[in-house]
């Protein structure tokens, strides 16, 4: 298990490293780069030579790589926007809060309800109920969150004059009004990611739930319950965890629309005006992060199995 | 049976107008009131006023920018402004102005004005040595020095040298500044520059302390001026809140204690806002009329004309590097577009019908723009003839280019199925931002749908767009005898006399049928029934809020009356 973790540990780097390059490289493949854009739209500079000078950007790529990635290992620094000329890892920091925040309700919301749900649903297979909750999850995977966002904004401000605070408040300034904002982006999230996981728990309770040992454990008189959660969840949970860490990657990339609806200053944001302003370090930046998070969280979920099934050995 | 049927036909109508009062009563409407209605009766000092933006401004920089226009009019001055209908001139930092000949204009400033009591200024008094610095800076003749190689770059922080400022050509023909005293300007142009007022009162003349640019390089994240707020908060993406200045040079203003302008990037989460009564006034688009204005019975709507405008452009021509394209180098081929396009159902489909018509190039402006009765017409059968003359009775293929926003996409769509109907077979091109931008400047298109941005002189809508290729910036357009009639209208000070040469001017750009001009947005807002504001028909001077007041008490029951 050690010897499997440090080979873990030890594969981030490189996998960072990769990531790095392929999105500095591609970033710049963009048509219309920050150069056009400062000095043909906004006027910066005298020219487009002058503001490329003026970037850095005037250097060869590898150096340009080079240094970016040097900046980062020794100093931890990530550079500077070529827009706003703010300190790439304060803006970060700032805004890294917001979406984690965002993000971890949402991964929360996600599990209190489609874990339990499926459960009751493999229960009650081919119940009304069981009819009732998997239509819920095809309309949970099948509508958009967004429009599902625009549609509770329009109609509750209609009906009930009422609207979440688009004023940003930090959870360290005031938890309670953090989490009142937070919450109905959070469970809009949480409404795919719940019904992909609800059909799966359903899928795997079914399956443990016909197993010789789930009829020993019946037959040997244990507790209903006991044999629903101790053995067959237990056991139906390791397809799961790997679905939550695949939604992982969604729930990042998912950040993006609702920080844009509910006026949240989050990372996905940041993202998305780096992007249509060619923002190159912010671009580079903000995908270091995502990636490590990803890949820390994907290696937390694969130590989980060993975890949930003791059978499992890591070599 | 006769009377019978009589008798309850009565009853039935009865109860009809019974149905419709009642109906109309819970319908309920949005009470329409003036936008330029103004008034300080009853002003009341203090408060809180909460609003919202659709974006993050890039930077806070008046000579640099494009979209932070109603930041800076809370933070800055400028020494005159033009005034809400645009028919006049409004004192601001000077006290008083005369043109003491056509070359010259001689501004006195207001005595004791201060900057804003932050570093580096500290509150120090605003002198015409300011005055000089800022429109020669605007001007870009402030040239601060070039970053060093190397060293600049291992320095913390970059400076990027701002001189190319967007709005440099306001000041192409300034000859020179003086400052005789402290408190006196003398402003010479190198010829009779009829714009020139209207240059120095727009949103982008602010005045600026040097010493900001010098500690900061620019004005990124601080906007420090003499205005009658200082901004106290600015989060990008989230909000900026601006208090009172206590040493603002009108005493009796501004009115409110604290603004805070919320970032609500998505227009229906705003219009929910403005409905949960967060927000004290709101901007809408079209398709929010209908919900508004039953939503929000009680509170004060306002529509005007706006001097933004939807153009349907065609390929831009720079002599310098070449003829224009066929079949665009044909002069009926663009008459036979310009005729093709059905203006009253462009609007219609793409505005819901709220939008104004226009003609030529400058919008919205009594006496300059071109009269109704100009409009080319609609007429399909004239296009096709004209086609057919030029070659093409079969029509051809190209492109329309739009950025990806709906309302952009939209029109391009109808667009390009009017266009169908002669023959021409316009592919849509829509584009991410930064592509769209990269070929519009670098003016590689067929045709793209465009926004011609609001302008404080009609030589902005000219001079940027038809002008000579070596400043025209937005657009290129070869015509040596446009070039020199553009010229030749600024020199023209007779503000009747300058109109009528400006609509000939709009003649000959339509006769050249290079763009469809096709409508102007209709502005369509809403604030509380206690929010006074004085608003300014010029977009981005919008409204100044040193001039908003609440009346408190309303504003009060209003927030709670949910």
């Amino acid at each position: 298990m050690r010897r499997y973790f440090i080979n873990r540990f030890l594969l981030i780097f490189p996998t960072i490293l990769i990531v790095s390059l392929l999105v500095f490289s591609i970033s710049r493949l963009i048509p219309g780069s920050v150069v056009e854009i400062m000095a043909n739209e906004m006027g910066y500079g005298f020219d487009a030579e002058e503001v490329r000078e003026a970037l850095g950007l005037d250097q060869p790529i590898y150096t340009q790589y080079y240094e970016y990635i040097k900046e980062i290992i020794l100093h931890g620094d990530f550079g500077y926007s070529l827009w706003s000329g703010m300190p790439i890892s304060e803006e970060i920091l700032d805004r890294l809060p917001v979406s984690a925040q965002l993000g971890l309700m949402a991964l929360f919301f996600t599990l209190l309800m489609g874990v339990p749900i499926g459960v009751v649903s493999a229960l009650r297979q081919d119940s009304a109920l069981d009819y009732f909750l998997r239509s819920w999850a095809i309309g949970g995977l099948s509508i958009p969150g967004f429009w599902l966002a625009i549609l509770l904004l329009t109609f509750s401000a209609i009906w009930f004059h009422w609207a979440p605070p688009m004023k940003y408040i930090p959870f360290s300034e005031s938890p309670l009004a953090s989490f009142q904002q937070m919450i109905t982006p959070a469970f809009l999230m949480s409404i795919a990611m719940a019904a992909g996981i609800m059909r799966m728990t359903r899928t795997m309770m079914l399956e443990v739930m016909r197993e010789d040992y789930i009829r020993t454990a019946k037959a040997k008189g244990l507790n209903y319950w006991t044999v629903v959660f101790r053995h067959a969840l237990k056991n139906a949970m390791i397809p799961i965890v790997t679905i939550v860490g695949m939604q992982l990657t969604l729930l990042v990339a998912g950040t993006v629309i609702m920080e844009n609806i509910f006026s949240l200053p989050g990372m996905g944001r940041y993202l998305l005006s780096a992007i249509t302003q060619r923002d190159y370090p912010v671009i580079q930046g903000i995908n270091l992060i995502i990636c490590s998070v990803i890949i820390t969280m994907n290696l937390i979920v694969d130590l989980t199995y060993g975890f949930l099934d003791p059978r499992i050995r890591y070599r | 049976m006769r009377q019978y049927k009589s008798k309850y036909f009565k009853w039935a109508i009865f109860l009809l107008i019974i149905c419709f009062t009642l109906g109309m009563a819970t319908v309920g409407f949005a009470k329409f009131i003036d936008r330029y209605w103004y008034t300080t009766e009853g002003a009341q000092h203090g408060g809180h006023l909460d609003g919202a933006a659709g974006a993050t401004p890039n930077e806070l920089d008046p000579h640099m920018g494009t979209t932070s226009g109603a930041g800076h009019n809370s933070t800055m001055n400028s020494l005159i402004r033009v005034s809400p209908k645009m028919d006049g001139i409004e004192l601001e930092l000077a006290e008083s102005w005369e043109q003491t000949d056509a070359l010259t204009y001689k501004f006195v400033l207001r005595k004791g004005v201060k900057f804003q009591n932050l570093p580096p200024v500290n509150g120090r008094e605003l002198t015409s040595a300011d005055v000089k610095y800022s429109l020669r800076r605007m001007a870009g003749l402030e040239i601060p020095p070039a970053p060093k190689k190397g060293a600049e770059r291992k320095k913390k922080g970059r400076k990027l040298r701002f001189g190319n400022f967007k709005h440099s050509y306001y000041m192409t023909q300034l000859d020179s500044i003086e400052t005789p005293d402290k408190y006196t300007v003398i402003i010479k142009t190198k010829v009779p520059f009829a714009p020139m007022l209207h240059y120095l009162g727009s949103a982008w003349a602010k005045i600026v302390p040097k010493e900001v640019v010098e500690e900061h390089g620019h004005f990124l994240k601080v906007s420090i001026g003499s205005g009658p707020y200082i901004l106290s908060e600015f989060r990008r993406d989230s909000h900026y809140t601006y208090e009172r200045n206590p040493d603002y040079f009108r005493k009796d203003r501004p009115f409110v204690d604290t603004i805070r302008t919320t970032i609500i990037v998505d227009s229906n989460a705003r219009l929910a806002a403005f409905l949960a009564r967060q927000i004290d006034g709101i901007i809408i688009e079209a398709h929010q009329r209908p919900t508004l204005l039953k939503e929000a019975a009680d509170a004060w709507f306002m529509e005007s004309n706006t001097l933004y405008q939807a153009v349907l452009r065609m390929p831009p021509w720079d002599s310098s590097k070449g003829p224009l394209k066929a079949p665009w180098n044909d002069i009926r081929v663009r008459r036979a577009v310009v005729h093709a396009i059905d203006k009253d159902k462009f609007i219609q489909l793409t505005q819901q019908g709220f939008a104004d018509k226009n003609v030529g190039p400058i919008p919205g402006t009594p006496g300059i723009s071109l009269p109704q009765s100009e409009q080319p017409g609609y007429d399909l059968e004239k296009s096709k003839k004209l086609l057919a003359e030029a070659g093409y009775p079969d029509g051809f293929k190209t492109e329309i280019m739009c950025w990806n926003a709906a309302d952009q996409q939209r029109q391009a769509e109808v667009a390009q199925a009017m266009l169908k109907k002669i023959g021409i077979d316009a592919e849509l091109r829509v584009l991410e931002f930064g592509q769209y931008f990269r070929k519009a400047y670098t003016y590689d298109y067929d045709m793209a749908i465009h926004v011609m941005t609001a302008a404080i002189d009609p030589d902005e809508l000219l001079a940027p767009y038809f002008g000579r290729l070596k400043t025209s910036s937005y657009y290129k357009w070869s015509d040596p005898v446009l070039w020199d009639m553009i010229e030749k209208q600024r020199l023209i000070m007779n503000p009747r006399e300058r109109a009528k040469y400006i609509q000939d001017i709009q003649r000959r750009i339509l006769d050249q049928a290079m763009s469809v001009f096709l409508f102007s947005w209709r502005w369509m807002g809403a604030r509380g029934p206690y929010l006074h504001q004085k608003s300014y028909l010029n977009d981005f001077q919008g409204a100044f809020n040193e001039d908003s007041w609440i009346e408190l008490d309303k504003q009060k029951a209003w927030k709670k009356r949910k």
